[in-house]
C-alpha cells in the first residue's frame, strides 16, 4: 500500500503544482507510514527522474504518451493501482480530468482541492466561498487533489529516483490536442510570483491600472485582480485572485483599493505579508493585513515606486 | 443536429452566510436559490451552440430545495427541457453517486455534447461535471474559454499555466466551461412562455445513493492573528520610507 502521486508535468518539467503534491503526499505519509511512489506521464521523460528526485521521490513509475489524452493517462495510472493505495493528484485542469476517470473506474470518492491533512484519513477542504472548512474521512479508495499554493514544496535535494518503465493505456480515439502555444506572458504568472499586487475598485477606471502596474514592474511582481475588476472588464480574467479566480500565497501581498470582500480574502489570506492601501479605513482588507496605510493609492504608489527606484540604484 | 445537455448547479446566493450546524451547513429560509455563477456559462453556451448548430437543450438539476425559478430562466434563454432529482440524501452524496445518477439521467437523451461549470460556490468539487463524463466514458475537455462547435465535433481553446492548448474532440464530448460568454438575461415575454416548456421533477433518481466521502466536522476559517500596523504618521514620502523599511528589513520581503 503507497501513496501513489501523479506528478504533473508538461514537455519534460514538472508543474510546480507537481511538487506542492510531494509536500502532501509527506504530510500522509508521517500519519500512515505509506511509501512515496511518484507516476509521470509525459512525451519528454529525459530528465523526469532527476527532477522528482530534487524534491525527495526515490521510486518513479515513468511512462511516454506523445500526446496528453486523460483517458490514457488515467488508463496508465490505473494499471498499477493496488486496493490501499492513495492516489494524489494537482487540483488543476489536467489533474481533475485524469482523476475523474479513475474515481469513476474504482467508484471513488473523490476528495478535491485540499487545503490540510490532519491525521490518517482526515483531509480539510474549503466549501461555500471558503466560509467552512470541512473534515473529510473518505471510505473505499482514496483520490486526493491538492490545491494550489498551500502546501510546500520540499527542500531541493541532490538525488535521483529510481525509474520503472510502466506501459501506457489507451486513450479515447476522438480527442486530439491540436496545438499548444505559449501565452504571451511579459509578467511573472499568479501562481509563481513572491510578489503580487492586486488592484481592486478603489483604483478609479480601467485606464488607472498602468499606475498599479508600474509598481508590478519595479518589484518584478505579478499584477492580481479583483472579481469586480475583472467582471467591468479592466484586466485580462486570468489575473483573478479569490473565490472563483486564483489562490495565492506570495511572500508579498500588496491589495491597492481593495476593499477585502471574504470572496477575495479567501484566495490571498496566506500571503506571508499583507500590505493593504485603502482610503477607507473600516474596509475589512485592513482586518487581515499586516500593514495599513489609510491612503488615497494614487498619492501612495507614485511615491513608492520613486523609493524603490532610488533604492534600486 | 445534435442533443445537447448542460449541468444546472442551483446554489444559495453567495452573498448569504453559511450556518454550521453540527456537520451540516444551513441556510437562512430566506435564502435566495440561484443559478450557480459557472452553470450559467454552461447553460449560456449550450444556447450558444443551439444557435450555431441547431439541436435540443436538456438541462440536468439535482437539488434539496423545490424552487423552479432557477430552471425557469434557463428555460426562457432557451434550453428546451429541464430534467430535476429534488432529493437530500443524493444532494448530500458523494461525487460518485451524483455522477451516476446524473449519467443514467443522461444516457436516455444520449447527449452529443454536454455543458458543466467548472465548480460550483457551494460544494467545490470542482468535480461532478468531469466525473459525469467518465461515468459517460467520453472525452472532457476542462476550463474552456472559447469553443468552436461543427455538426460532428468541436475545438476547444483553453489556458494552462504559460499556455494555450486547442484541443479537437469528435462528439460525443463533455465541455466544463470557464468564463466564456456572456450570459444573457431573460426576458419577460420568454419567462411566460418558458412555463410551457416540459419540466420532469422526479424525487428519486434511477440509482442509489452513498457517502463514501463522510463529513466529520465543519469549522468556521480562522482570522489571521495579530493585529495591522497601521503607517498613518507624518507626509507621504516618510510614511512611504517606513513602509519600505519594515518590508525590506523587518520583513525581509523586499
Amino acid at each position: 500500500m503507497t501513496i501513489l502521486v501523479y506528478l504533473e508535468s508538461y514537455d519534460g518539467e514538472l508543474t510546480g503544482h507537481a511538487k506542492e503534491e510531494v509536500g502532501m503526499a509527506n504530510e500522509i505519509a508521517t500519519h500512515t507510514s505509506q511509501g512515496i511512489v511518484g507516476i509521470a506521464i509525459d512525451s519528454n521523460t529525459s530528465s523526469l527522474a532527476q527532477q522528482a528526485g530534487s524534491v525527495g521521490i526515490t521510486e518513479l513509475k515513468l511512462a511516454t504518451i506523445d500526446s496528453y489524452n486523460p483517458r490514457a493517462y488515467a488508463k496508465t495510472i490505473e494499471n498499477i493501482y493496488q486496493d490501499g493505495d492513495i492516489l494524489i493528484f494537482p487540483t488543476s485542469t489536467w489533474g481533475h480530468e485524469i482523476a475523474a476517470y479513475l474515481a469513476m473506474d474504482l467508484e471513488a470518492a473523490p476528495i478535491t482541492d485540499i487545503v490540510e491533512v490532519r491525521g490518517d484519513n482526515k483531509y480539510i477542504r474549503s466549501t461555500n466561498s471558503n466560509g467552512v472548512l470541512v473534515t473529510v474521512e473518505p471510505e473505499g479508495p482514496k483520490i486526493l487533489s491538492c490545491r494550489q499554493g498551500v502546501f510546500s514544496i520540499p527542500e531541493e535535494q541532490d538525488s535521483t529516483a529510481n525509474v520503472t518503465e510502466i506501459a501506457a493505456g489507451e486513450g479515447h480515439k476522438n480527442f486530439r490536442v491540436k496545438q499548444v502555444e505559449p501565452l504571451q506572458m511579459t509578467r511573472v504568472p499568479l501562481s509563481d510570483a513572491d510578489i503580487i499586487v492586486t488592484a481592486g475598485r478603489g483604483v478609479g477606471s480601467a485606464d488607472k491600472i498602468p499606475v498599479v502596474e508600474e509598481l508590478v514592474d519595479i518589484l518584478d511582481a505579478a499584477l492580481g485582480a479583483t472579481r469586480a475588476i475583472v467582471d467591468d472588464g479592466w484586466v485580462d480574467p486570468d489575473l483573478q485572485i479569490g473565490q472563483t479566480g486564483k489562490t495565492v500565497s506570495p511572500r508579498l501581498y500588496i491589495a491597492c483599493g481593495v476593499s477585502g470582500a471574504i470572496q477575495h480574502i479567501t484566495g490571498m489570506k496566506t500571503s506571508d505579508v499583507i500590505v493593504a492601501i485603502n482610503t477607507d479605513e473600516e474596509a475589512p482588507i485592513f482586518d487581515i493585513a499586516d500593514y495599513g496605510l489609510v491612503a488615497d493609492l494614487h498619492e501612495v504608489i507614485p511615491e513608492m515606486v520613486k523609493q524603490l527606484k532610488a533604492m534600486k540604484q | 443536429m445534435p442533443e445537447i445537455a448542460v449541468l444546472l448547479k442551483v446554489v444559495p446566493d453567495t452573498y448569504a452566510y453559511p450556518i454550521i450546524d453540527g456537520d451540516r451547513v444551513e441556510w437562512a429560509d430566506d435564502v435566495e436559490w440561484v443559478r450557480d455563477r459557472f452553470s450559467q456559462f454552461a447553460v449560456e453556451e449550450a444556447v450558444k451552440t443551439k444557435e450555431a448548430v441547431g439541436g435540443n437543450i436538456t438541462s440536468y438539476t439535482i437539488t434539496t430545495v423545490d424552487n423552479k425559478k432557477p430552471m425557469m430562466k434557463s428555460l426562457a434563454i432557451g434550453v428546451d427541457n429541464s430534467v430535476v432529482i429534488q432529493n437530500e440524501e443524493l444532494f448530500k452524496s458523494d461525487v460518485y453517486s451524483l455522477a451516476r445518477a446524473l449519467g443514467e439521467e443522461i444516457k436516455k437523451q444520449n447527449p452529443d455534447i454536454l455543458f458543466a461549470g467548472k465548480y460550483s460556490s457551494d460544494s467545490n468539487n470542482r468535480m461532478v461535471g468531469n466525473a459525469v463524463a467518465a461515468y459517460l466514458d467520453i472525452p472532457i475537455i476542462a476550463d474552456v474559454t472559447k469553443l468552436e462547435v461543427s455538426e460532428t465535433g468541436v475545438v476547444a481553446t483553453r489556458k494552462i499555466g504559460t499556455r494555450k492548448e486547442i484541443i479537437e474532440a469528435e462528439f460525443p464530448v463533455m465541455i466544463i466551461t470557464d468564463k466564456l460568454n456572456e450570459p444573457r438575461y431573460p426576458k419577460l415575454p420568454d419567462l411566460m412562455k418558458a412555463k410551457r416548456k416540459p419540466m420532469e421533477w422526479k424525487d428519486t433518481a434511477l440509482t442509489e445513493a452513498r457517502n463514501a466521502a463522510k463529513v466529520t466536522n465543519l469549522a468556521e476559517p480562522q482570522k489571521k492573528e495579530g493585529e495591522v500596523v497601521m503607517i498613518n504618521d507624518g507626509d507621504m514620502a516618510e510614511r512611504v520610507a517606513k513602509l519600505l523599511e519594515l518590508l525590506k528589513d523587518t520583513e525581509n520581503v523586499l
